[in-house]
């Protein structure tokens, strides 16, 4: 017969497995997360009706419990950063759940002989109990914090000495517990109250902690951000300046043409074959460097080019309307940013749209000392949040349109990104002035 | 109103003609003039003051379209000249004469349809008048004559282009809000500004053709830039 303690803990262990099932299957998560987290649930599931059949085995139900509060833990860490806290609300609703339950069917019911003596040295008196109960809840937290840490050191997104903090405290206080816990056998109903509030001074220590670290590491959040965002700002620069180059090289290639073409001349009345291959060569290069002239700038030109084939990937032209008049005194790096960060921006929206609706539209104009660069493209998506991104690793990505904004900011001028009836809209205006003629 | 057309092939005019034909057609489009020109000479020689839109081709035997351009905009002003245009290294040029827009040969109906509803829309802006008192005399004023607005204890200031003011009892939040529709914009609560007449910005001013520079204030700044990058456009932000 299944004793009560043991039922109480996997009825805790049950609660458990449905929460990290509504959790995967509805909560706001990423596509990996969601199916560890329903992986999760379904082992719980599955784990605890197998675990109330053979009851005695209650030591190594712990350890499963601890498994897999280790997969949920990370699931939590793979979503969105809020979801850290819901997690932490789970650990702490499930062991104080599975020691209420734990404790009122543990008394009421037939236990087996090892239960026996552990539901004794409880039911001796209540701050023992409670004592327990803390220490079962540290343990937990202490997990949940180390595995949370892991992913987050490793993703730049808290620094060493929070991190060693933030697991030193919860084991510092587990080992507190431990020696107060030895102690405890002390015959003084003082010295066991006196042990209590040590214990409940902890929790307390520990929340504040959470609470303190928690505020800390996102300030430092948002400097490690800035830092990645300026790094992905300057390794965006170095492509274009490599494209921009490359791109000055063909016109060089085309430049030279002329004099290949006398060459050829002079070969064909001496070595028809020779000729022959010259044309081909020239033949090559000109087909490499073909680039459709829009703004008159090679770099710009050369990324539109490439950009319009990467929209043709996804089965979308685009259409564009680009009028400039006058000379471009924009650095042409800068612009290529911004006007590469709107068209990668655009071509992800509109492939995930149905064909027939999708459609991409760039406009760049100028009119005296003013540059407007608009895109529209056609989304599924509702909502904007800047430093969103649609990419499934989150933290990695979405620095694109505030790089456009940096840049923006950089030539006095501004950008304006919208969701409206389907249609995604950038527009950038900046000062056609180069950056170090101002402020 | 007055449509020019200039170029020296004959086969490019009756093209542009055709095109604002078939748009007078599908638009309903009442009282447009089109007159055809095959030399820049032509047009100046007809006294080139009546029309409202130019459709100016840039390589033409003789005078050139840049320098007919140049001179046209000193009869009249307010003219809308549209380029017309294979060669890109003219519109650096074309853009320090004012030009309105340009089109590249050969020009589709797609491109040409829009330029020509942009200019008709900027045209009717232009023409349209306010009227005011001041010093108890009442003016109508183009709209587009107006530089910019400002405002100064009960006064509303209207700065013209040709360099008068207007004084008149009104409030500048009113003003503002009727002339919102013609392109106008706030830069700051006492100062509401042409943007046709903008030639640049920077973080807290904003450059006028004559030179001077309004001042823009921080509420201000986000709203102005989005209007102003409309303006620029032609889309709907």
């Amino acid at each position: 017969m299944t004793s009560g303690l043991v039922t109480g803990y996997f009825v805790a262990l049950l609660a458990f497995g449905v929460a990290c099932d509504v959790f995967g299957v509805f909560g706001r998560t990423n596509k990996r997360a969601k199916w560890l987290l329903s992986l999760t649930g379904v082992a719980a599931l599955a784990y605890s009706s197998l675990a109330i059949l053979g009851a005695e085995y209650i030591f190594f139900a712990m350890v499963g419990d601890f498994i897999l509060l280790f997969c949920a833990s990370f699931a939590f860490d793979m979503s969105k950063s809020k979801s850290a806290l819901c997690s932490l609300a789970l650990v702490l609703f499930r062991a104080l759940a599975g020691y209420c339950i734990y404790e009122i069917l543990g008394l009421f019911s037939v236990a087996s002989e090892t239960e026996m003596i552990f539901i004794q040295i409880l039911a001796e008196n209540v701050p023992i109990q409670i004592f327990y109960g803390i220490i079962w809840v540290f343990c937990q937290y202490a997990v949940f914090k180390f595995c949370l840490l892991g992913k987050r050191i490793k993703n730049n997104t808290i620094s060493a000495k929070y991190a060693a903090f933030e697991v030193a405290v919860p084991i510092i206080s587990l080992i507190i517990l431990a020696i107060c816990g030895a102690l405890i056998n002390a015959e003084s109903e003082i010295f066991q109250i006196l042990i209590l509030v040590v214990a409940l001074i902890l929790v307390c220590a520990n929340i504040a902690m959470s609470v303190v670290f928690w505020r800390l590491t996102q300030g430092e959040n948002s400097l490690i951000l800035a830092q990645k965002q300026m790094d992905e700002l300057e390794r965006e620069r170095k492509n274009y300046q490599k494209m921009i180059s490359a791109s000055m090289r063909s016109n060089k290639e085309m430049h030279d043409l002329k004099n290949k073409l006398f060459a050829v001349n002079s070969y064909i009345d001496e070595d028809i074959d020779k000729a022959k291959s010259a044309l081909s060569d020239i033949c090559d290069s000109i087909y490499q460097s073909q680039v459709v002239k829009f703004t008159g700038l090679n770099g710009l030109d050369t990324l539109i080019n490439v950009k319009e084939k990467d929209a043709e990937k996804v089965g979308v032209n685009i259409k564009k309307n680009i009028k400039i008049f006058g000379d471009i005194n924009i650095d042409e790096i800068d612009l290529c940013v911004v006007v590469g960060n709107l068209l990668n921006n655009a071509i992800e929206g509109v492939a995930e749209c149905a064909k027939a609706d999708a459609f991409i539209q760039l406009n760049i104009l100028t009119k005296a000392n003013m540059l407007s660069i608009v895109v529209k493209n056609s989304t599924i998506s509702t909502t904007f949040e800047l430093g969103a991104s649609t990419k499934q690793d989150n933290f990695q990505h979405g620095f694109g349109l505030q790089n456009v904004l940096e840049i923006a900011d950089k030539y006095a001028g501004s950008g304006i990104f919208d969701v409206k009836d389907g249609i995604f809209t950038s527009s950038v205006l900046l000062q056609n002035m180069s950056s170090r003629d101002k402020r | 109103m007055n449509i020019a057309i200039v170029d020296d092939e004959k086969s490019a005019r009756e093209n542009i003609r055709s095109l604002i034909e078939q748009n007078i057609c599908e638009n309903n489009l009442l009282d447009i003039d089109i007159s055809c020109f095959s030399s820049g000479e032509e047009l100046l020689a007809s006294g080139g003051q009546n029309f409202d839109i130019v459709y100016l081709d840039i390589d033409m035997d003789g005078q050139n379209g840049i320098d007919v351009s140049s001179q046209i905009s000193q009869i009249k002003r307010d003219m809308i000249i549209i380029f017309v245009t294979s060669y890109d290294c003219y519109t650096k040029e074309a853009f320090r004469n004012n030009a309105f827009q340009y089109l590249t040969k050969p020009v589709e109906k797609v491109d040409f349809d829009t330029d020509f509803a942009r200019a008709l829309e900027a045209l009717k802006k232009k023409n349209t008048r306010i009227k005011i008192i001041s010093n108890n005399i009442e003016y109508s004023l183009k709209m587009d004559s107006i530089l910019y607005i400002e405002s100064k204890k009960r006064l509303a200031i209207l700065h013209m282009r040709e360099g008068k003011t207007y004084e008149c009892y009104s409030r500048l939040s009113d003003l503002g809000e009727r002339l919102a529709q013609y392109d106008f914009a706030f830069t700051h609560k006492s100062f509401c500004v042409n943007l046709n007449a903008v030639v640049g910005f920077g973080y807290d001013m904003l450059e006028l053709e004559n030179g001077e520079k309004i001042p823009i204030s921080r509420g201000y700044r986000q709203e102005l830039k989005r209007r102003i990058n409309i303006f620029l456009s032609g889309v709907e932000i």
